[in-house]
Parts: C-alpha cells; structure tokens; sequence
C-alpha cells in the first residue's frame, strides 16, 4: 500500500466559489420582477406585428389579466375590476397631481396593459375596457405573443 | 531616522467552506424562481368610447369612385363583426358592404386590408377612427387580428391609424 499522507488535504474552493459567483451575478441579473403581475397561464393570441410597448413614464401602466372565465387577476389575485379600477385611477390622480402632470381632457397618461386570454370573448373584454374608459383610460396596450410558444 | 522592521505576516486563511453555503442557497433560490420573461408584444391603441352610430344613413350614398363612397364625408369608419358559436368570424361588413365573409384566413384578412386602404387613401375623407360594432361572442383572438389590420392603415398625416372605438352588438340566437 502506498503510504501517502492525505491529513491535513484541503480542497481549494475559490474557482468553485467564483464560479457559484458568477452564476448568482447572472440570475440576478435576469430576474423578472414584473413577471408577478402577469398571469403566466394565460394563452395570449399571436400576432407577429406586436411590438414592445413605448411607454417611458415614471408611474407605472395598469396591467390586468382576463382569464378564460373573463375573471380579472391582478399580482395573482382575483379582483372585482369596477372596484380595482376605480382605486387605481384615485390613487393614479393624486399621483399626477402631486406630480404636477395635469390630465389633458381628463385623459390618464398612462397606458392600461390587457393580457387577455386568446379565448376571452368580447363581452368579457368590452366589460374591463368599458370600466377603464368610465375612469378616465384611453391607451390600452393590447397584449399578444409575437411568436408561437415552443416555436 | 527609525529603522522600520519587517513582520512577516502569518499567513490567514479564510473558511470559504461557510460563504459557499450561502452562495449556493442564493443559487438555489434564483434557480427555482426563474422564470424567463415570456417574448409578448403590445398593440398601442388609443381607445376613446364609441360615438353613436349616426353614419348608417349616409353610407347609403352612391359610391364616388375608388369604392369608398360608402363611407362620404365621415370621420369615422365602422366596421360590423359577426361571429358564429364558436366565437369565430362569420361576416365583416365595412358600412352596409360585405367584405369578408367565412373564417378569417389570410386571404380573407389581405381583402379587408386592402378595403381599408382604399378608403384611407381617399384623401378628401378624413378618417380619423375606426369604430368596430363587434359580436359579443367574437373571440379575442380573432378580435386582435382584425384590430391589427385597422392598426395598419395610415392616416392622412403619415401616422397609423390607432383611435379605435368599441361596440358591443348582442349575438343573434340561431333561427330554429
């Protein structure tokens, strides 16, 4: 047998630890925030000309999702949206005035993202821009996948 | 002048066993929450709410050439959606005229293209929206498709067209 001393043998971690580093920086780094207000289970509609939204505002757009059922989630939860609405746009007017941004034609400035399922029938979704109108939203985002999943 | 000694420094050690614990809990965290950012896209419209239907008279008019006589001294251009029980489009009428009639393919969908931008090119008539009295049954899906094609016709100052205006229309049960 070969009498080679193994006591005391420490392997070195810090290519392990760079590298465990690394990929840390590159998940942090790619962590999608806004990924908790969409409802990732919803088949939007394809529509190759669809392109990313040009909104460079500082407030953020109201994002609402229609499932199938033409139920309207919000951060995951179910909402009532005549009353999710109304207290969006409250909250969105005492923004803007304390902004100093005034409502042109009583107008909101901020676009209101719809993901809707591709099922989603037009009276379900008449209903959540008809209630979105009635408080004062006129640009809408209408959302849909640019490509096929899996393609 | 005071003569500096030299300590040579013991030589330290750190336990990087401890930090690489944490760094792999972190990673494991990060692994487990990631979820890559679905490739979605947006249709920017502006959506003012719908003007009463007043035109339908005067679409009646005799066409004035380039087959946009229906639609003579108008602002706004409607466009009727019908669609079957399944949700799918079954006939679009722009005015009182039939465009598209059957399910909504391509080529069905290039004929209702190059019907709008006809209309639009009639630089005398100042399109200004496109007002869609749509199906409450029509499907989202189809609904987008059609919303495209309104999106891409170009008004007279060069911008594409974006004002469009909904209407809900109550399906008509089948005939027995």
């Amino acid at each position: 047998m070969s009498g080679n001393n193994l006591e005391g043998a420490e392997p070195n971690l810090t290519p392990m630890l760079d590298m465990v580093f690394q990929l840390v920086t590159f998940f942090m780094l790619v962590i999608n925030f806004k990924g908790a207000s969409m409802d990732l289970s919803l088949k939007l509609p394809v529509l190759g000309s669809a392109r990313p939204l040009e909104y460079s505002g500082k407030l953020e757009p109201l994002l609402l999702n229609i499932n199938t059922e033409g139920k309207v989630h919000a951060y995951g939860q179910v909402v009532a949206v005549e009353d999710y609405v109304s207290k969006e746009a409250r909250l969105l007017k005492l923004q803007l005035e304390s902004a100093g941004t005034p409502m042109k034609d009583k107008e909101f400035p901020i676009p209101v993202i719809v993901r809707a399922d591709r099922n989603v029938t037009f009276k379900q979704l008449n209903n959540v821009i008809e209630t979105c109108q009635k408080h004062g939203y006129r640009q809408f985002s209408l959302s849909a996948m640019t490509k096929e999943e899996g393609n | 002048m005071s003569r500096r000694r030299r300590r040579k420094a013991p030589s330290v050690e750190l336990n990087l066993a401890a930090m690489l614990d944490m760094a792999f809990q972190l990673l494991t965290f990060f692994i487990l929450t990631f979820r890559p950012a679905p490739v979605e896209g947006q249709l920017g419209l502006h959506l003012p709410p719908p003007v009463p239907l007043t035109q339908v008279k005067s679409e009646k008019e005799p066409s004035t050439g380039n087959g946009g006589g229906e639609v003579s001294d108008l602002e706004t251009l409607d466009l009727y959606i019908t669609a079957n029980e399944h949700g799918e489009v079954s006939l679009i009428k722009v005015g009182l005229r039939p465009v598209v009639k059957g399910r909504l393919n391509k080529t069905n969908l290039a004929a209702l293209d190059q019907h709008l931008k006809s209309l639009f090119d009639i630089r005398s008539i100042p399109l200004d929206r496109v007002q869609l009295a749509v199906d409450d049954r029509l499907r989202y899906e189809e609904l987008m498709k059609i919303v495209d094609v309104c999106t891409k016709q170009k008004l007279p100052n060069g911008q594409p067209m974006q004002r469009i205006s909904f209407i809900e229309m109550k399906s008509q049960a089948p005939k027995p």
